[in-house]
């Protein structure tokens, strides 16, 4: 559940984008901050490890405005995508509202994009989260990969891997060129007003 | 953040993010999405407007042509799939609690259940599909329709048994009934009869314990939801 400071009419609100290592996560939060910077007017933060992996997590908060009189603050995370961090990945997702899964559209990371799905389950569940309804998107990132001649995963494979039960809306997207980085991100948005709208009627 | 008029949060959190990003859209950095939102507008992809019963509505449809095993799973399969899905939402697990029941049943006698049975999940799902699609029908107007079918259940179960008793008592009737289908998992007689005859006796034992324990539970969740109708519709 957000968080709401009644006597301060405001919102906070907590999104983490999960999924593989090397999947692209830090890259749509980057991708945000350097587009939006002027306006959002705040910092990222990130601590990564020599390597340039996330370590801990990346956080970038920004501000949209008023809505319904209340100053909404949205707070995006990312997770560290590697196995050997899920105490960390568990960590990110307290308090999480709304989710966007980042797969990696490689077809050798397919195994990869599976796991993780089911990590994120598991890691909700821990919360008393249910996968089935907590806001998510799904987005296959590295669509950009074809033009260079690595295989990818077709639209329709990936999408039948992960999202056949979920039924989530879902993009193709580069979050390097910024295709479908911001329609993610608007969409997890919307998503989880709404759901947060739903719990405090 | 209560909304006390016909604007969504939602809504007004898309024009707010239009103008923080609308720049993105401008220079050409969207592409259609694989999956449009269903769930833009409830954050719950369960209740976007009949698109998560599709399935369901599919595998019944199929069930007019055959009814083996394959397909009950998969119907009992997408029943469970959908509880969880309307988890809080009283009325559409009410509706397939009773689907469950009558589906529990037909599995087990296939073409050798009551025709009725077959034809009161197809109506039951109906129902279902007109509930989630209909915007402004009223709770009062979805639980008539809930104990419409509820009470035509009860009367299926009272045929089946009559039935059975007719014919010297072979296999159950739809489990869901009794206190009040709507309120109880598809749990009961079937699964308590008699005990694997493969298994040890203090296994039975221990297996039998854990079933009628479990239908005890059921009977209470079915009494706790018939109760709280009845007050809800006082």
């Amino acid at each position: 559940m957000a968080f709401v400071n009644l006597k301060r009419k405001e919102v906070q609100v907590k999104i983490v984008y999960y999924g593989p290592g090397r999947g692209g996560k830090t890259t749509n939060l980057e991708y945000i901050y350097k587009k939006f910077r002027q306006r959002i007017k705040t910092e990222m933060v990130a601590i990564k490890t020599h390597g340039d992996r996330t370590l801990f997590f990346d956080f970038l908060p920004f501000d949209i405005g008023k809505i319904k009189g209340y100053d909404v603050k949205i707070q995006l995370y990312t997770v560290p995508g590697q196995v050997k961090y899920n105490a960390t990945r568990r960590l990110v997702l307290r308090g999480v509202d709304g989710v966007v899964f980042v797969a990696d559209s490689m077809a050798v990371r397919r195994e990869k994009n599976i796991l993780s799905l089911k990590n994120l389950q598991e890691n909700l569940s821990t919360y008393q989260k249910h996968i089935f309804r907590i806001p998510l998107v799904l987005q296959y990132n590295k669509r950009d990969l074809a033009k260079q001649g690595i295989p990818l995963l077709s639209l329709e494979t990936i999408e039948k891997d992960l999202n056949s039960r979920l039924k989530a809306p879902s993009f193709g997207a580069s979050a390097l060129k910024g295709t479908n980085v911001v329609p993610t991100l608007k969409k997890i948005i919307v998503m989880t007003m709404a759901s947060i709208q739903k719990e405090l009627k | 953040m209560e909304n006390n008029n016909g604007d969504t949060v939602a809504g007004e959190a898309g024009k707010r993010l239009d103008d923080l990003f609308g720049e993105a859209a401008a220079q050409g950095n969207e592409a259609p999405a694989v999956r449009d939102g269903d769930g833009e507008e409830s954050g719950d992809r369960a209740e976007s407007g009949g698109a998560p019963t599709g399935d369901l509505k599919e595998i019944l449809l199929s069930m007019d042509w055959e009814i083996d095993d394959r397909i009950m799973e998969r119907l009992m399969a997408e029943i469970e799939r959908l509880k969880g899905v309307f988890e809080d939402d009283r009325i559409p697990l009410m509706f397939l609690r009773l689907m469950g029941s009558a589906g529990k049943y037909v599995k087990i006698h296939k073409a050798g259940a009551h025709p009725a049975a077959v034809r009161l999940l197809s109506a039951v799902y109906g129902d279902l599909e007109t509930i989630l699609s209909a915007g402004e029908m009223t709770e009062a107007e979805k639980k008539r329709i809930l104990l419409s079918r509820v009470k035509e259940f009860k009367e299926l179960k009272a045929a089946i048994d009559r039935r059975r008793a007719g014919s010297g008592g072979k296999g159950p009737a739809p489990s869901g009934t009794g206190k009040g289908a709507a309120g109880r998992d598809a749990v009961g007689e079937d699964t308590v009869s008699a005990p694997p005859p493969a298994l040890a006796p203090h296994e039975a034992f221990a297996m039998a314990v854990e079933e009628i324990k479990d239908l005890i539970r059921a009977e209470f969740r079915a009494i706790r939801a018939e109760l709280k109708l009845w007050r809800d519709a006082e």
